[in-house]
């Protein structure tokens, strides 16, 4: 399939396209890719979130679905847009407004608005599944073309380190990343 | 008719893998009925899944199936475990009971692989003869232990040469080894293989703990360093604590212990099978036998006069609970939990954290039980200190950052894809105090599916978990800045959870039937037949880990059900 038809092609499993674009805008802003080097978006997290949240229980389907509606709804009221439609920096800021009500419900402290506590968890939720999306096995949806584990230098699915490996200093990003599927191949060549 | 059976072994983990083959390899025929289910071989092979195993802590019992609530004293409403609950769910799956199904807890566990010191089992004495009768708080109920290090040593040489052990002996006989534990209690041999190859970081913090005066030495690892009876020589793929392992290099119960009992073909395994009630005769002084839970919720019951109860010490404490057996109202008393101290540091040079099992590391044994020196801090009993070099995939990486940097963003990003592979981490375990305030029952309002009560934990950390935490805290960083790490921080202490997978005591062994619930053999006072097994039997917990413990006391209980002691 050409990848300029991909969006569009895109069967989403839980999300609606509307939840699925406030998803990933928040996705990317926690793992940017303005850098140039793979972030949220490259590595296809949002896919993975929707894979996930479609065989999720109840609720945590609806703090997705609620959790998108009350964000739009804060950015509806504070600057007139919808999340995705804000610029980075704005973004960020509503972000820390979220976040920064998680720590008002940590604390113990008397809880804000419905809305915030709603947000603060569904932040953490999010936040919890960008990293996984960014580095599960690629088998999940996620962390597509292990460019999340090429990020960090992670070499991913390994029967083992060979000594030399294992000295200090080592550059791992020498070491071909393997997924799953690579192990699993490489089982079903020997049994051939 | 009801069934019966020869012996019931409820839950096949450390313990009930033991004894399961023990008595199977007498001629006893088993039935074993585990809550969990028979993990495949292709689960075990293609076990480098973070998601699965991490995110998703697909070993462990999850609160939905088994829940457990917990409050932090009497006046507080129990909820379900609160670090674990909610739409996010478990960022940690070891803080949960630990994993179930033919294995149980030796399938997730990382396999630091101890011997209690001769102090350990005499704590409380030590305690008061140090710093007086009054240094431990008025609610205490802690005792020594009624037997010794001397009766255990035969015991503990069993598990490490009959399951296997690797590591460096540092005291054979008396005679010192400068390259093993300086501080462990005589033993009549050493270890079965060498010690493991260390993962990358280890060296740096064997030179930093020379340099500070301290005598590090590498851990013994229930992990095999090379083929050794089933095991097999580890590969050093770093999906280890929390994971299955793939050769075989990892002592589990499920391929030492319940294969060689299947080998027998005196044991019939029933995964899937949850018991929920143990039956006694109408004096209730005699085990008549078991009923459980098939997979469809249809209730079955299994008759026999031999029934050993291997389930964890919490699960165990609860199923006497939910029987009905406790007439001294000692069951789910006293217990004890690890409070850990995990910090990072940030290493200058790559690490490559994710290479070797969490045991292929040294540790320092200078601080530890009475060896904790003479302090103003309120420090009565110390701890092992860990190197953590291996063993850490980035999905549990990112749950670990440094305190006041924002967890998102490309600050965020720059920090991760810069550092993730320069971490390693430091760690010690406060062993907590038995005391009246920390205990477990059964939760008044929370039931399971089936209508059988949660159990429910009453805890919170002390002040001497707090200030030997704290104590600790500083001897770390001081071995890290020797390190020369570019950043160290600690998690936030005292931990917010108070499930360590080290949980102990609840069904505590004495002499006096008065004041505890099981004998030194794990039968159980109130009732005959009734074998009740595992870390809850302990008086005391250890700043060690507790497995080799409560396996060397379930070879104990298999040789005086075997009439050998």
């Amino acid at each position: 399939m050409p990848a300029t038809n991909e969006t569009t092609l895109t069967q989403w499993r839980f999300f609606t396209e509307a939840e699925a674009e406030t998803v990933d805008a928040i996705c990317a802003r926690i793992f940017p890719s303005s850098d140039g080097k793979p972030g949220a978006r490259e590595t296809k997290v949002i896919t993975y979130i929707d894979r996930t949240t479609a065989n999720e229980e109840e609720a945590l389907r609806r703090c997705y679905r609620d959790g998108v509606e009350a964000l739009n709804a804060l950015t509806s009221e504070l600057y007139g847009q919808r999340f995705a439609e804000l610029t980075d920096e704005r973004q960020d800021e509503v972000l820390e407004r979220v976040e920064a009500s998680t720590a008002t419900e940590s604390t113990g402290a008397p809880e804000g608005p419905e809305d915030e506590g709603l947000l603060a968890t569904f932040f953490a939720l999010v936040w919890e599944h960008t990293i996984q999306g960014m580095f599960c096995d690629p088998q999940y949806g996620g962390n597509h073309e292990a460019l999340g584990w090429q990020l960090v230098g992670f070499p991913g699915a390994q029967w083992g380190y060979d000594a030399e490996q294992m000295r200090p200093g080592f550059d791992s990003k020498t070491i071909p990343i393997k997924t799953l599927e690579d192990l699993r191949r490489e089982l079903r060549r020997a049994d051939a | 008719m009801p069934e019966t059976a020869e012996a019931v072994v409820v839950g096949l983990g450390a313990s009930g893998g033991i004894i399961a083959e023990q008595l199977t390899r007498a001629g006893i025929r088993v039935l074993a009925l585990d809550k969990g289910p028979v993990h495949t071989s292709e689960e075990f092979t293609f076990k480098q899944d973070e998601v699965k195993y991490y995110s998703r802590g697909s070993l462990v019992p999850q609160l939905a199936t088994d829940p457990v609530t917990w409050r932090p004293d009497e006046t507080s409403t129990a909820r379900l475990l609160p670090w674990a609950a909610g739409v996010r769910g478990n960022s940690e799956p070891l803080h949960l009971p630990p994993s179930i199904g033919p294995g149980g807890g030796t399938l997730h566990w990382g396999g630091a692989s101890w011997r209690h010191r001769d102090a350990d089992f005499h704590m409380k004495s030590l305690i008061e003869e140090r710093f007086g009768p009054d240094a431990l708080e008025e609610d205490s109920t802690m005792v020594d232990w009624p037997i010794g290090y001397d009766d255990l040593e035969p015991y503990y040489d069993r598990v490490e040469w009959e399951l296997g052990v690797s590591g460096r002996a540092g005291n054979v006989k008396g005679a010192p080894d400068p390259e093993g534990n300086p501080y462990e209690s005589p033993r009549e041999r050493g270890f079965p293989m060498p010690p493991l190859r260390t993962a990358p970081a280890d060296d740096r913090f064997k030179a930093a703990c020379q340099s500070l005066g301290y005598r590090p030495f590498q851990q013994p690892a229930a992990v095999a360093s090379t083929d050794y009876k089933s095991l097999k020589g580890c590969e050093y793929c770093g999906f280890c604590h929390g994971f299955l392992c793939h050769v075989n290099a990892k002592q589990s119960s499920r391929i030492t212990s319940v294969e060689a009992a299947l080998q027998t073909g005196n044991l019939e395994i029933r995964s899937n099978s949850r018991v929920f009630r143990l039956d006694r005769d109408p004096s209730g002084r005699r085990i008549t036998g078991v009923s459980y839970f098939d997979p469809d919720g249809n209730v079955h019951q299994v008759q026999s006069n031999l029934v050993v109860v291997a389930c964890y010490a919490l699960e165990n404490s609860r199923l006497l609970l939910a029987s009905g057996i406790n007439a001294n109202g000692q069951v789910g008393q006293n217990f004890m939990t690890h409070s850990f101290g995990w910090c990072s540091l940030v290493l200058p040079e790559f690490s490559n954290p994710f290479m070797a099992p969490l045991v292929a590391a040294s540790v320092v044994d200078d601080l530890n039980c009475d060896g904790v020196p003479d302090n103003d801090e309120g420090v009565l009993w110390g701890s092992v200190l860990t190197s953590i070099p291996g063993d850490l995939q980035p999905i549990e990486a990112a749950h670990n950052l440094p305190p006041g940097m924002r967890r998102w963003g490309q600050g965020f990003k720059d920090w991760f894809s810069e550092n993730y592979r320069r971490l390693m981490g430091i760690h010690n375990q406060v062993p907590s105090f038995p005391s009246k305030k920390y205990y477990c029952d059964l939760d008044p309002v929370v039931k399971d599916k089936f209508g059988q009560p949660a159990l429910r934990i009453t805890h919170d950390w002390s002040e001497h978990d707090l200030a030997a935490l704290k104590y600790f805290e500083k001897v770390k960083r001081a071995i890290a800045e020797e390190m020369g790490a570019t950043q160290f921080w600690s998690e936030p202490t005292p931990p917010a959870y108070h499930l360590s997978t080290h949980e102990v005591g609840t069904h505590r062994m004495g002499e006096n039937p008065a004041d505890s619930v099981v004998d030194i053999y794990g039968e159980s006072h109130e009732c005959k037949g009734l074998y009740v097994v595992g870390g809850g039997q302990f008086p005391t917990l250890s700043g060690y880990n507790p497995t080799q413990t409560l396996q060397a006391l379930a070879y104990l209980s298999a040789d005086h059900i075997l009439d050998k002691v």
